[in-house]
């Protein structure tokens, strides 16, 4: 799996330097603002950038005709895209618990850590786990289509029951009142299976897939 | 000893196209040219072996194992080059290199890799985008000799590629083949290429295998002869393997065994066996 990861990194080496950059130049500018809190949340772009980049640097050397025969299984390749995803969302997590406990800043919410590391799991890595089977199953351009077309059911939804104040109003009351540990427990163990699940997809429509 | 390929059976539905029932042995120690024409199923096949496609039916087995069963282990020991070399293109040879030695780990032969570099001249600091198709498809077989594998497929490696390139190609295969524990197993147009280099001559048709022979044999049972309509119509339809028109009568390639000893044969190609045998059997 280091092999593919180093290959996709050194296929990304220019876009990521521009990413780098991208990123240092809107830190700076929510430092200057004054809006860290907003810093981490970058990392719930990042994972998404980078997988529909690795997918079209992939779909132009169509590299699965190559890697599929050489030493790896289809499960490691589908891992090692999954990989990126996790290891920028523990880089998000870290990062976001770094500043609150070292930043100081009065913008920050007022939340305990491991709820902050919870919530930076879930946010970087829930797209990216919808996206991926859909990519899998019908390549990046179809799958977008579907993605869109999945934003305005969610649009619609939340349209729709925030129009019931008083039924949002309890939710959130009946949240505030639970200890914030076993939120945090929740938010991680749904992180958990929606990766495990989108995984598990994943690898099942990969393995089928024929090149 | 063990087969390098051995096909049981293999089917393979495409659309209208269907790919098969095909039965083939390769033995190990051996170069088989794998002949037809575009859409015969060469590339299908050559895809089935390396599963980069399943078959609806049949059985597959590489160097003795299913290829169903193939570890990653396992997967060392057969290397592959396309028409292309599908391969990020911003990688340069260096990125390409460490890559392979990180895939194959101990497998990997920087010496062997190094050798072939220099022998093709590479430039290690270009990336691949900036090579030419024949670097590409150098720097593939260079890859592909590189871990020490016991089975090579090349599909459609060559085509495209000028003679001078073409010829070191086949040199190297030659090399290849010295050590009996290895088989190559080459699809290609470029017919006189395989004459230089086969031993076997599997020929495929509309997705049906006609044959698998050694090319000698091959080659001594056809003969091509320029014949009157007359003369034409006194010979027994068997022999008569496809014929082309022209102006003063025909030309026909005959199979030897079935016409008159006395009777006067110029010796055939692989490409006249090729194309008299699909112009028959359009007729």
């Amino acid at each position: 799996m280091i092999a593919l990861m180093y290959k996709d990194l050194v296929a990304l080496k220019k876009a990521l330097f521009l990413l780098v950059i991208v990123l240092f130049l809107v830190g700076f500018y929510t430092v200057q603002q004054g809006k860290v809190m907003a810093l981490p949340l970058m990392f719930i772009l990042v994972p998404l950038i980078l997988i529909g980049m690795l997918w079209g640097s992939d779909a132009k050397s169509n590299v699965d005709q190559y890697i599929i025969p050489g030493p790896n299984k289809r499960r490691t390749i589908v891992l090692s895209r999954y990989a990126f995803v996790w290891i920028v969302a523990v880089i998000g997590a870290v990062f976001a618990v770094s500043l609150k406990l070292f930043a100081k800043d009065s913008a920050l919410p007022e939340l305990p850590w491991y709820l902050i590391a919870a919530a930076m799991l879930f946010l970087a890595t829930v797209i990216s786990v919808i996206q991926l089977p859909l990519m899998y199953k019908f390549g990046a351009e179809k799958a977008r289509l579907i993605f869109v077309a999945l934003y305005f059911i969610v649009f619609a939804f939340f349209s729709y029951i925030g129009g019931n104040k008083e039924l949002i109003a309890s939710i959130i009351d009946k949240l505030i009142s639970l200890d914030s540990k076993i939120i945090g427990l929740a938010i991680v163990g749904v992180t958990l299976l929606l990766n495990g699940v989108s995984y598990i997809l994943s690898v099942a429509i990969y393995a089928k897939k024929e090149f | 000893m063990q087969n390098a390929i051995e096909l049981r059976g293999l089917k393979k539905r495409l659309g209208n196209f269907v790919l098969g029932p095909i039965d083939l042995t390769v033995p190990r120690g051996c170069i088989v040219g794998y002949i037809g024409e575009n859409g015969a199923g060469k590339s299908t096949t050559i895809k089935l072996l390396l599963h980069l496609m399943f078959p609806d039916e049949g059985e597959i087995r590489l160097l003795g194992k299913d290829v169903q069963e193939f570890t990653p282990q396992m997967k060392k020991d057969i290397a592959y080059v396309f028409d292309d070399l599908y391969l990020p293109e911003d990688m340069t040879l260096n990125n390409v290199q460490n890559f392979h030695r990180k895939l194959y780990g101990q497998a990997w032969q920087d010496k062997t890799f190094a050798d072939l570099v220099a022998r093709f001249n590479l430039p290690d600091s270009k990336s691949i985008k900036h090579f030419s198709r024949g670097m590409k498809m150098q720097l593939g077989l260079a890859l592909a000799l590189s871990h020490g594998a016991r089975l090579l497929l090349l599909d459609e490696a060559t085509s495209g590629l000028d003679p001078v390139i073409r010829d070191d190609v086949l040199d190297i295969l030659l090399d290849y083949i010295q050590n009996e524990n290895h088989t190559v197993f080459v699809s290609s147009h470029i017919l006189s290429d395989l004459e230089k280099v086969a031993d076997y001559i599997a020929f495929i048709h509309k997705g049906q295998l006609l044959f698998m022979e050694t090319k000698d044999d091959l080659m001594n049972q056809y003969g091509i002869a320029s014949l009157s309509e007359e003369q034409l119509e006194e010979l027994d339809d068997m022999a008569i393997v496809g014929k082309r028109p022209h102006q003063f009568g025909v030309e026909v390639m005959l199979k030897r065994e079935l016409v008159p000893s006395d009777f006067e044969l110029e010796k055939v190609s692989i490409e006249d066996i090729m194309v008299y045998m699909i112009k028959g059997k359009r007729k």
